[in-house]
């Protein structure tokens, strides 16, 4: 959830709280591409994910100069702050179907490989706004975003044994969703 | 329930799902936007505490100290010269008294001619005055 070389993002928090500008900057750079990410394959909506990205790295500065020192790493928290207010929007369009997801803006025909592609990531996003919370953050968390089981639970606040519990129901509920459609997107 | 009948309700294979999750997972993320970044880092400069006083450490404290007494002290040339003082000073006080009685001597001529016989000097004063009539009206009784 960080990276191997540099200082850590405990340290630069610690920095940051002690009033060092450069500590935010180099904060911001380390995690809000990722949150920006994960808001983007959790919500689907630019401008939802850079309100949550905003609120999510606005609530880390604001528990900064508060922050316990080991009790967590800042990457891992923020993550989790992202996931939650991410997951409160999709609750409230719950109502997502899976052939509602708007089409894309641009008219131009495209190729076929393009849109077939488009078409399998139109797909997987709503299929994924379909399942339920718990299931989609591991999934997304597990095979989008390529976290480790027990950094996932880390996120989750759960343990090894049910974030894999998560994922496997994540799965088989993404397989039963897409079934309609799997010869549309090139799939036997 | 699933029927051989209802393709539909065939679950995708784990296979067909692995690949999409892959192709999903490799796609190239969006880059943050500019105009975020650039949001984001203000609202993370509003939200900083002022800068904490720089803890100085001991050494550096000690190190001011003494710097700032050698500063007030005139450096090595005040230095050289409060040392001659006080060598001096140290010379003066633990010297033969003969010799500070030649050192006076040579700043003041006559200086060796004091005595420390105030009778005999008593004696010259008086003589050759006139004496007091009280004085002697006394030395009659």
């Amino acid at each position: 959830m960080r990276d191997d070389e540099g200082p850590s993002d405990d340290l630069l928090l610690r920095r940051y709280a002690a009033g060092e500008a450069l500590a935010a900057q180099l904060l911001l750079d380390r995690l809000a591409p990722r949150l920006y990410r994960l808001a983007l394959r959790l919500l689907g909506d630019a401008a939802e994910a850079e309100d949550v990205v905003q609120e999510a790295m606005l609530r880390l500065w604001q528990i900064a100069p508060r922050w316990q020192p080991g009790a967590a790493q800042p990457g891992t928290w923020v993550y989790r702050v992202a996931m939650n207010l991410a997951t409160d929007r999709l609750r409230r369009r719950r109502s997502v179907a899976l052939d509602s997801v708007p089409e894309p803006a641009d008219d131009a025909p495209a190729p076929f490989d393009a849109l077939l592609e488009t078409d399998r990531t139109r797909a997987l996003e709503a299929a994924l706004a379909q399942l339920p919370d718990r299931q989609r953050e591991a999934v997304v968390l597990r095979h989008l975003e390529g976290l480790a089981n027990p950094e996932i639970a880390d996120v989750m606040g759960v343990s090894v044994e049910a974030v894999e519990s998560l994922t496997a129901r994540g799965r088989r509920r993404l397989a039963e969703l897409l079934s309609a459609r799997r010869e549309d997107l090139g799939y036997q | 329930m699933m029927s051989d009948r209802d393709p539909n309700r065939i679950p995708m294979a784990d296979s067909a799902l692995d690949a999409l999750l892959a192709h999903a997972a490799v796609r190239p993320p969006e880059p943050l936007p500019d105009r975020l970044r650039a949001r984001l880092l203000t609202e993370a400069l509003q939200a900083m505490p002022p800068p904490a006083p720089v803890p100085v450490a001991r050494e550096a404290r000690t190190a001011g100290w003494m710097s700032q007494l050698w500063r007030g002290l005139g450096g090595a040339p005040g230095l050289t010269g409060m040392t001659a003082a006080g060598v001096a000073g140290l010379w003066i006080g633990a010297a033969e008294p003969d010799a500070v009685a030649g050192v006076a001597s040579a700043f003041w001529q006559g200086a060796g001619l004091l005595g420390a016989d105030p009778g005999a000097w008593s004696d010259d004063a008086l003589a050759g005055l006139e004496p007091d009539p009280l004085l002697a009206l006394l030395g009659d009784d």
